[in-house]
């Protein structure tokens, strides 16, 4: 058995006449949380396509559980769960002839899980699908997709739409049933960093088809500083030091925050002219947003080279 | 599968319901404007049409809405081998069709049958089971269409064309159908595939490739026919070759039979040309080329007759008339090969001629019956020999009656009742070929033309020509003039639906040499000749010609498209073989990619200056 959940090795992808997967490798280990994040395009949902083959990469090669994800057979098949933020369902069903159907075509399913989580959400088994309210169609889904026990559970943007109350519903529920579970491997793709904060184990960051950062959100955290800084007269240009995302000019004082960089980049700062200088840590939402935005495709006009 | 078999029927089960009822409400309706059980082959056609087109739309919604990516990863990413998912989703458009267009239709049926002394025979239901199936075959076609990567997909629908617009019996009709249907199944499957944007394997190409082919085959014909019609030259109509087929059949029938006998040498030939005027000649204009067969699937020739208040409708399962009051509607009972209260059977649909003098014959395709003035009774009064057909009823010319079958040209006399052979003339060249006949009474006896045509797919070499006989009063019939007949088109352009693609054009007449659609063969003819004509040098020249500019073509094609070297040496053969068409058909299944190289700048400088991931 394959010790990776998605390994994926220099894979490529021309999707509509662009790059969408560039060369990207990535091995990704069995249980836990993972969280992708990405700006809108960077290739997430591409990769998800190439992993569940539904679509051939263009060069390279991917394997999910250990096996090529060209050829997956539906005992593979059964092993992968895939929540999409649509929630596709099919809306002339009934609840519980939905779940009948699922329940008869997986063999691992679990009815204590589906009731479990499905009891989070005002979903009754007489309803059809197409009466159902986003968050309790989302809640059905997340019910469908953890009572067949997959090894592998991709979501893919699931609370997208959702309300709070529906989102916060979602993702304890996604919490609970997942603690008895260890060795399921659960992909979590959002842009709500608080929910990333709050269930990921790891994170992966893509990039314009590419892998850009793989660790915890606190490594992650870590390794970004935000440093404010006081000049005289006008900021010189900061861009030119190392590691620098990202700059604002704000009441007039210079924040900048930087990747990887010590208390050494204080001193830099001072040697700029900076009269004071001081560093903050960053919460995950605007770590991440400096990390994207500074690659982002709109980022040029907006850059925040306001200093 | 059966939970998502059901789960497809209880999508549509409304809107299947619903089309069912109105269906049954149309289709009686309809019935009380329009006998559809004894319509013509064109309004069966259009049903046909009409049926067809339910199947396709009906696909296109739902396969429509499938092939959403969201959606399509919902059907296919589950543990069943899509061939079960596939199987479920056909199955229940089986029973949805089975529900909405052959029940309906067959209640129809059954209503008349039992409440109504309209004729209604097995071939009904048949062709019932045959509009269910056209309903498939539009559903799997447009199955193919929505999901084939390919806009030229659409090409798939000219296979139900090629392969079962025929008019052939109830039975091969459903071979025919069941065929096609298994074919697009095939092809259905190629396409249903997780990863559907892409080309399938190389085995799957092949059918796929195979029915594309067929598609560029018919559409270059029919592109290239047009396109060649609005070009100034002698494939226009008016502009024919002088001494031409076309120029012959233009002619008024005296100046016709003059031009026969221009270049006679008998010695009163000069007396014959000067005779001939309109009130001593004829022209045959009923020469019978198809007969009506047992058991058809639609309806061909005179199906029904009127009688007074009567209306006699053939029955395929008796193969007799079956008469309806028209208007009290009671059984006046059957008409059959002796005429009215007679069971004996004809052995085709007949078909009534009236001669000159007014007298009424029935042919059935190798018996002749005289009818008596009201037409209720029918005398048998000659008989075809085995393997012969009739082909025209009692031509009068003089006191001269002349009949003609696919094999001669026979000159009957009255004998006790009946009518014997006096004479018989061989027909001289192929019945098929015989574009018309006509007489002439002249002092010593009657003259009789035959033109013969060029058969554009069945050239044989032979040149067309017309012949002149003269029947004397004694019975002898000999030759009296001929004239060769100049070819009135280029023989490129009659040969046009061959060298474009010798084997796609003997796949197009194959169903028509398997199946037997009622036409007067031509006598002794082998059933595989129209796939063994010869054909001219210039055709030959033009189809190596195509073959080898498309095999050179797709070589070159091969190379640009990026194809592995087999599949460009299978494609390089297949055109070698098939010609333009398979040529055309690559250009659509392996298109040549279109790949940019992007460069970001910007991301490339700060992967210079970091290192992102710890893992990398």
């Amino acid at each position: 058995m394959s010790d990776y959940a998605i390994d994926c090795d220099g894979l490529c992808l021309y999707y509509k006449h662009k790059l969408a997967l560039d060369h990207l490798t990535l091995r990704l280990p069995r249980g836990g949380i993972h969280a992708f994040i990405g700006a809108n395009g960077a290739g997430k949902s591409s990769l998800f396509r190439i992993l569940l083959g539904f679509e051939p990469a263009s060069a390279g090669a991917a394997r999910i559980l250990g096996h090529d994800c060209t050829r997956l057979t539906p005992a593979v098949r059964q092993r992968i769960g895939f929540v999409n933020e649509e929630h596709t369902l099919p809306d002339w069903m009934v609840v519980r002839d939905l779940k009948q159907m699922q329940q008869r075509q997986y063999s691992r399913w679990s009815d204590g899980r589906y009731n479990e989580v499905l009891s989070h959400f005002n979903v009754e088994p007489k309803q059809r699908v197409a009466e159902l309210s986003r968050g309790e169609r989302a809640g059905l889904n997340l019910a469908l997709a953890l009572a067949q026990r997959p090894e592998l559970l991709i979501l893919d943007e699931p609370t997208l739409g959702l309300d709070v109350v529906a989102k916060r519903v979602f993702l304890e529920a996604i919490l609970y049933t997942t603690l008895d579970e260890a060795d399921t491997t659960i992909i979590y793709c959002s842009h709500q960093m608080d929910e990333v904060e709050r269930v990921a184990e790891n994170l992966v960051i893509l990039e314009r088809g590419k892998l850009r950062y793989m660790n915890g959100p606190d490594d992650f955290c870590g390794r970004i500083r935000l440093w404010g800084a006081d000049f005289l007269f006008s900021a010189p240009n900061l861009w030119d030091l190392p590691g620098v995302l990202q700059v604002q000019s704000i009441e007039g004082r210079t924040h900048i925050v930087v990747f990887d960089q010590d208390d050494s980049f204080g001193a830099r700062l001072k040697l700029l002219g900076a009269q004071s200088v001081q560093a903050m840590p960053l919460g995950l939402d605007r770590a991440v947003n400096a990390f994207l935005a500074h690659g982002h495709a709109g980022a040029g006009s907006s850059n925040l080279r306001t200093a | 599968m059966l939970d998502l078999y059901l789960a497809e029927l209880r999508r549509f089960r409304f809107g299947a319901v619903i089309f069912a009822l109105a269906h049954l409400v149309i289709l009686a309706e309809v019935q009380q404007h329009l006998e559809l059980t004894s319509a013509g082959f064109d309004v069966h056609l259009l049903m046909l049409f009409l049926y067809m087109l339910t199947g396709l739309g009906f696909a296109v919604l739902q396969f429509g809405s499938y092939r959403r990516p969201s959606r399509w990863i919902w059907l296919q990413h589950r543990p069943l081998h899509r061939a079960h998912i596939l199987a479920a989703l056909v199955l229940a458009t089986l029973t949805l069709v089975g529900l909405a267009v052959a029940l309906p239709q067959a209640v129809v049926l059954a209503a008349q049958e039992h409440f109504t002394h309209r004729v209604i025979d097995a071939r009904h239901y048949a062709g019932a089971a045959c509009l269910a199936l056209s309903t498939m075959t539009g559903w799997l076609c447009g199955g193919w269409i929505m999901l084939h990567p390919s806009r030229w997909a659409f090409l798939v629908l000219d296979l139900p064309v090629v392969l079962c617009l025929h008019l052939v019996t109830a039975s091969t009709a459903i071979t025919l159908w069941l065929v096609c249907n298994a074919i697009l199944l095939l092809l259905l499957y190629t396409v249903f595939r997780p990863e559907r944007n892409t080309a399938p394997n190389t085995l799957a190409v092949i059918p796929g490739a195979l029915v594309l082919q067929l598609g560029f085959f018919k559409a270059l014909l029919f592109v290239g026919t047009t396109l060649f019609l609005l070009v100034p030259g002698p494939q226009q109509a008016g502009a024919e070759e002088p001494n031409g087929y076309f120029e012959a059949m233009r002619m008024e029938v005296p100046n016709r039979l003059l031009a026969g006998l221009a270049a006679s040498t008998e010695p009163h030939a000069g007396d014959w040309r000067a005779e001939l005027s309109k009130d001593n000649t004829q022209t045959v204009n009923s020469i019978i080329r198809r007969f009506a067969i047992s058991n058809l699937v639609s309806n061909w020739g005179q199906v029904t007759f009127a009688q007074g208040e009567d209306k006699w409708t053939f029955s395929q399962d008796q193969m007799m008339y079956r008469g309806l009051n028209t208007r009290t509607g009671a059984d006046e009972g059957w008409f059959g090969a002796g005429g009215h209260g007679a069971t004996g059977a004809f052995n085709t649909q007949p078909i009534t001629l009236r001669d000159k003098r007014g007298d009424l014959w029935v042919v059935d395709g190798h018996t002749l019956y005289a009818a008596d003035s009201a037409g209720r009774h029918l005398r048998n009064v000659f008989q075809a020999e085995s393997g012969e057909w009739l082909a025209s009823g009692i031509i009068r010319s003089g006191s001269e009656s002349l009949l003609l079958t696919n094999r001669r040209l026979v000159l009957l006399e009255p004998a006790g009742g009946a009518l014997a052979i006096k004479s018989a003339l061989e027909l001289p060249l192929p019945f098929g070929d015989l574009g018309t006949v006509d007489t002439a009474r002249v002092a010593d006896g009657t003259l009789i033309s035959m033109l013969y045509k060029y058969r554009q797919t069945d050239v044989k070499g032979k040149s067309a020509r017309q012949l002149v006989y003269l029947v004397t009063d004694a019975g002898v019939i000999r030759e009296v003039g001929r004239r060769e007949l100049a070819p009135d088109f280029p023989a490129l352009w009659e040969q046009k639906h061959w060298w474009v693609s010798p084997p796609l054009q003997a796949l197009v007449a194959l169903p028509d040499v398997l199946t037997d659609n009622g036409d007067i063969p031509d006598a002794e003819a082998s059933r595989w000749a129209p796939l063994l004509q010869r054909r001219p040098t210039t055709a030959w020249v033009a189809a190596i010609a195509c073959m080898l500019l498309a095999s050179a073509s797709s070589a070159w094609w091969g190379r640009r498209a990026c194809m592995a070297p087999k599949a460009r040496v299978a494609w390089c053969l297949t055109c070698l073989l098939m010609g333009v068409p398979a040529l055309l058909a690559l250009v659509v299944l392996a298109p040549i990619p279109i790949l940019k190289t992007t460069s970001w700048t910007r991301t490339a400088s700060l992967t210079r200056n970091f290192n992102w991931s710890k893992s990398s």
